[in-house]
């Protein structure tokens, strides 16, 4: 493939000389500025990237003969830049919506530099009736920096109520990686918007950070960008919109989990957009006959909270008082299962107790919600994710009580509870006899308190 | 640092923090945040730090007050400040020597040499058993003493003597014995008393004792042979070298004997220092600290090894030598002191050992009320039910009576006291009824507990009746000892809704003794819907025992159990347990009860026993019954008169609500999409034999599945 640009290296070389009065240039900025044929002023990041030191003329060709042959696709990809979009916007550049009116040129580049980011410079495109500035191109001096600063996208602009709305600028989508990638094997160009859904049945209360914020949260910097189509004369939303991917996979994947998803109280629909291309994934459609698809995508489910999580084996009970003893309260919630800790608080008046079995922990919580003893009402809830309850590492070994009465395990020596926990399946005459006498002797134990 | 926050100890019951001296607001400004730091101090006693920093603030301000001149008044009332903040503390966790020394320093700068070794004086008092403050308080002794006062040499020696008595077997005890050899040198080398104490020390066996052998060579040939060696051992050498008497030895025999002698004491001592080091190299902590709590209660067995170890070496068939025990125990008790399992051992040992009674008592008791009134926290019960134990024991029934009597006032929540501990309360009852029943007259000891059953009830229905009506006599007849009627009469204030039930028991099990089976059912009859008995599975275990296993009468059972499976407002696993009684009793009686009686336990056990509220109906009607949000909803229908309040409709009520959360507890879903027609439901079912489709299924709540879900707050 590169035999085919080897003429224009030599080109190249050629070219090099021109420069010569200027301190060298580092060749990998450089190529911009010296190969596009239109630019009769320098564009401005080509103009920073020229000035940067350089040892001498021998080192640069040196590294300039090393390196020619891998840059020969990047050259490849810049040229056809060039051919598409030569007068729209700069090289490396990204869009950037929701402007404030009050802002001007500087302060934008302000903005960018209150982040950390360096744009080179800053254009803004004026609204043509009102005169308003809508939106704007900032330019970088590399691609890798338009990369890090698009990750900016949704995120607060520090100083100000707004937040960054961005989004590639048209010229240079096709230096992502991927697709210039496809470009370079010389594939045939596809559209636009090719890993696009259509989302249906958006209420009018949610907008597009809102959407953006739920596919963002799920697949992390995977998602492009997300309209909601509006009314151009009410400007009010039209209740559907698009949402654009990096690739396919994740397309997909948002098309299955997120179908149904609840926001703003209704269920989002979603759908293929009309022009974006699917992967062969004969798993998810079934084809009931030539011609027509039915993709079948199960509803999605609300995130897990401390309700309905089932990591969640922590009730918390409030209520108690000091005519309650810790043996008490333990005796009515052990009656469920295998307690694994039970601490009551301080002031007496509250219980905090974690089960072995999530199974159990329900038991207790619809048995013993609302119960009344000794004139105190207690209520039984659900332990708090941040404070009572982590993640279990692994499921439980066995889905059953361990010992012939729930156990407390931080009151079981361990060897107990491992004894208990590694009863075989098969049991003799005489571990049967122990495990009733054991039932007989906890009976007593519970009634004698 | 967690399980000392859960100390609980007498003054923090009993009385209030002090305000005046401690309180913030009236400080003047010169004084920093001491008023503060005392306050939070105070407030969490337990919390070391707090203590810390308020004594950094004290010594802070007195560095500041002390650079410029200041009042005179203000350098007093810091004084008094710094002593209050300190004896707070102290006197909560003597053991705490680091703070007895931290107080010294700052009493010899605040005020000089005297009131410092009064301090450390008290100290040693305080914590007899702490080597670090007798090596500081003898070394404050012999530096201020003259050296030409005979009357503070004898102080001095009188001081030591008690250190060494209680800490002189102790395994680290060096730097005492160094401190007190070096102070006798300075008197006079080698003199009579450094031998006194050398002869003790190389039989001990201690850490050093080494050194102590090799300083002891050096100048043991300095005294004259009958004073080194008793004269039994010097006998049996003198026969050996066929002398008459050790005045006729040669100075190389005499030399050689000695030698001899002191090899024999030292290999011994060898010996035993070999075989302690085993344990005594296991021990971490020998100061108590309140900040490495936890690591000094997973260290307690390594100290209990230790002790049984020296309990097992020791010859109980004498005495002697027991105070080296003891030591040790006393040594264990400083790090240890708020563990009542090690107190409770010591007890034990000392009453194994062979004393005169009365002897053994003072000691017994001494270790009693140092470790009751001083250490152990009052959430532990054992130590103090063996306390009364050893005074029923001996005879001292009054003692014990007024002890418990004192608890459970102490205990109750009712009077001054601001904390109600309810286990402790019910085992002081418990144990005080207890010895009641062997102190009073059988008849005396039923009438008490009658009328305190009885009172109860009444009073709660009269308050006003007055209770105390008869204080003619004094005392009552007794078997052994004497109680005072006041203590009769004072017992029903001090019940409760909690006590109670054990009174009940207590009464019942005497009405049993006295076979009134009458009284027990009337007893039944009258007192079994009272609330206070709703939650005593003991009332209730008596009861199914009495008609089950005594009494055998299973229609009275049947009855008993149905009130406590619909009734009652005890946990779960009790009235599993109750029932489980139940099915043993009618199924080893079948074949008399199968005709003639409800046997459907038999059938039913495993479903009265199950967890699902649909299944046991019993349990969701004992729920029903004790659920306040049921009673609330009623109440709310009632008031708006739609219905009566009816038990069926609790359960209906109490059912519904399971169901909205079935699935999902603890998140209540009211509408959920359903097929009213379902052709499941009678009068819907579809002949096969007719041609007729059935219709569609028709919805409800459909509309209300996406309705978004009403978690409940927290």
């Amino acid at each position: 493939m590169s035999s085919s640009y080897r003429p224009r290296g030599g080109f190249s070389q050629r070219g090099r000389p021109r420069q010569l009065g200027s301190p060298g240039p580092s060749y990998r900025n450089n190529q911009t500025s010296t190969y596009k044929p239109s630019s009769s002023s320098p564009s401005p990041q080509s103009q920073s990237s020229t000035y940067r030191p350089q040892g001498n003329r021998n080192g640069y060709h040196q590294q300039y003969n090393n390196r020619s042959n891998n840059n020969y696709s990047n050259y490849n990809s810049s040229n056809n830049n060039n051919s598409s979009n030569n007068n729209q916007e700069p090289q490396h550049s990204l869009w950037m919506g929701d402007l404030d009116p009050q802002w001007d040129e500087t302060t934008i580049l302000e903005i960018w530099k209150a982040v950390d980011e360096q744009p080179t410079s800053v254009k803004i495109k004026q609204d043509k009736l009102s005169q308003k500035p809508m939106y704007c191109f900032v330019s970088f001096a590399t691609q890798q920096e338009v990369e890090k600063a698009i990750n900016r996208n949704g995120l607060p602009i520090p100083g100000t109520t707004k937040s960054f709305k961005l989004n590639r600028a048209s010229g240079s989508t096709n230096v992502q990686s991927n697709s210039s990638v496809i470009k370079r094997t010389g594939t045939v160009v596809t559209p636009r918007n090719e890993f696009s859904i259509f989302i249906g049945d958006i209420d009018q209360s949610v907008t597009e950070k809102d959407l953006f914020d739920i596919f963002n949260d799920k697949y992390p910097k995977q998602i492009i960008q997300v309209r909601i189509m509006v009314d151009l004369v009410t400007r009010i939303s039209k209740g559907f919109g698009f949402a654009r991917f990096i690739n396919s996979e994740v397309m997909e994947k948002a098309l299955s989990e997120l179908n149904g998803t609840v926001v703003g109280g209704r269920a989002l629909r979603l759908g293929q957009a009309a022009n974006s291309t699917i992967s062969a994934t004969p798993t998810a459609e079934i084809k009931t006959a030539p011609g027509i698809k039915i993709n079948h995508h199960p509803q999605s489910q609300p995130p897990l909270n401390q309700f309905t999580d089932p990591d969640n084996t922590t009730v918390i009970v409030k209520g108690l008082d000091s005519k309650f003893t810790e043996n008490e309260v333990v005796q009515y919630f052990i009656s469920y299962g295998d307690i694994i800790s039970f601490k009551m608080s301080d002031d007496l008046a509250s219980a905090t107790i974690e089960y072995y079995l999530r199974s159990s922990a329900e038991s207790a919580l619809l048995l013993l919600n609302g119960l009344l003893i000794k004139n105190r009402r207690l209520t039984v809830n659900w332990g708090n994710k941040e404070k009572s309850y982590k993640k279990r590492k692994f499921a439980p070994l066995v889905y059953n009580s361990f010992g012939a009465t729930p156990i407390r395990f931080d009151k079981t020596k361990k060897e107990k509870v491992e004894a208990s926990m590694s009863r075989s399946s098969k049991s003799t005459v005489n571990d049967l006899n122990s495990i009733y006498t054991t039932k007989k002797l906890a009976r007593d134990a519970i009634l004698n308190e | 640092m967690s399980s000392s926050s859960q100390l609980v100890f007498r003054s923090d019951i009993e009385s209030s923090p002090p305000a005046e001296v401690s309180g913030g607001p009236g400080l003047p400004s010169e004084f920093g945040r001491i008023g503060e730091l005392t306050i939070e101090a105070r407030k969490d006693p337990n919390d070391i730090r707090k203590w810390e920093s308020l004594f950094n603030e004290l010594e802070r301000v007195h560095a500041e007050q002390s650079a410029t001149v200041a009042k005179k008044s203000t350098m007093e009332l810091l004084n008094q400040l710094t002593i209050k903040g300190y004896d707070a503390l102290l006197s909560r966790f003597p053991n705490l020597s680091e703070y007895w020394k931290k107080w010294s320093i700052f009493e010899y700068k605040l005020r000089g040499n005297k009131s410092s070794i009064e301090i450390l004086e008290t100290a040693v008092e305080k914590v007899p058993y702490s080597i670090e403050l007798w090596q500081d308080y003898l070394n404050a002794l012999v530096l201020t003493y003259e050296k030409n006062d005979d009357e503070q040499k004898r102080f001095i020696r009188y001081r030591y003597e008690k250190a060494l008595r209680l800490n002189g077997y102790n395994f680290n005890s060096h730097p005492l014995w160094d401190r007190i050899l070096e102070f006798e040198n300075s008197i006079e080398e080698a003199s009579e008393v450094s031998l006194k104490l050398y002869l003790k020390l190389v039989r001990y066996p201690l850490y050093e004792y080494a050194r102590y052998y090799k300083q002891f060579t050096n100048i043991y040939k300095k005294f004259k042979i009958k004073d080194l060696i008793p004269e039994k051992d010097l006998n049996h050498y003198v026969s050996q070298y066929n002398q008459k008497s050790y005045e006729t030895l040669s100075i190389i025999e005499k030399s050689q004997i000695i030698d001899d002698y002191f090899q024999k004491i030292h290999n011994n001592t060898q010996q035993e220092v070999s075989s302690k080091w085993q344990f005594e190299s296991t021990l971490t902590f020998h100061e108590f600290s309140l900040t490495y709590m936890g690591e000094i209660n997973a260290a307690v067995d390594n100290w209990v090894n230790y002790l049984n170890y020296e309990i097992k070496a020791f010859d109980f068939s004498s005495k002697d030598g027991y105070e080296h025990v003891v030591s040790l125990f006393e040594r264990a008790l400083i790090p240890n002191c708020l563990d009542g399992k090690i107190w409770l051992k010591y007890v034990a040992f000392l009453n194994k050992i062979k004393l005169a009674e009365a002897e053994k008592f003072g000691l017994i008791k001494e270790v009693y009320n140092r470790s009751i009134n001083n250490f152990v926290p009052l959430t532990e019960n054992d130590l103090r039910s063996f306390y009364v134990k050893f005074l029923l024991k001996s005879d001292k029934v009054e003692v014990a009576n007024e002890y418990l009597f004192d608890l459970i006032k102490l205990f109750s929540g009712t009077k001054n006291t601001k904390v109600y501990l309810k286990s402790q309360y019910i085992v002081s009852i418990r144990d005080l009824l207890n010895i009641w029943s062997k102190a009073l007259d059988q008849s005396e000891y039923f009438n008490t507990l009658e009328k305190l059953v009885n009172n109860y009830f009444t009073e709660q229905e009269s308050k006003s009746r007055k209770v105390h009506n008869e204080s003619t006599d004094v005392y009552i007849p007794l078997k052994k000892g004497r109680i005072d009627k006041v203590y009769l009469n004072t017992l029903p204030n001090l019940l409760n809704d909690d006590s109670i039930p054990v009174v009940s028991v207590l009464y019942l099990q005497e009405l049993l003794k006295r076979k009134n089976f009458l009284g027990i059912r009337r007893f039944f009859n009258k007192h079994h819907t009272e609330e206070v008995y709703k939650s005593s599975i003991s009332f209730w275990k008596f009861y199914v025992e009495f008609e089950g296993f005594i009494n055998f009468n299973i229609t009275n059972l049947n009855a008993v159990m149905k009130h406590v499976k619909t009734e009652t407002q005890l946990p779960k696993n009790a009235v599993d347990a109750l029932i489980d009684i139940h099915y043993d009793i009618v199924n080893a009686n079948l074949v008399d009860l199968y005709d003639t009686h409800d046997t459907s336990l038999l059938i039913q056990k495993d479903l009265e026993t199950s967890d699902s509220p649909v299944q046991n109906s019993s349990l969701h009607t004992r729920l029903a019954n004790n659920n306040y949000i049921i009673r609330e909803v009623e109440e709310g229908k009632g008031s708006r008169g739609k219905n009566s309040a009816s038990t069926s409709n609790r359960e209906d009520l109490i059912l519904k609500s399971f169901k909205s959360q079935n699935g999902h507890p603890g998140i209540i879903i009211e509408a959920r999409p359903e097929i009213t027609n379902r052709i499941m439901n009678p009068g819907n079912w579809i002949s096969l034999v007719k041609p007729d489709v059935p219709p569609f299924p028709v919805f409800k709540n459909v509309e209300k599945a996406n309705m978004p879900v009403n978690y409940p707050t927290i």
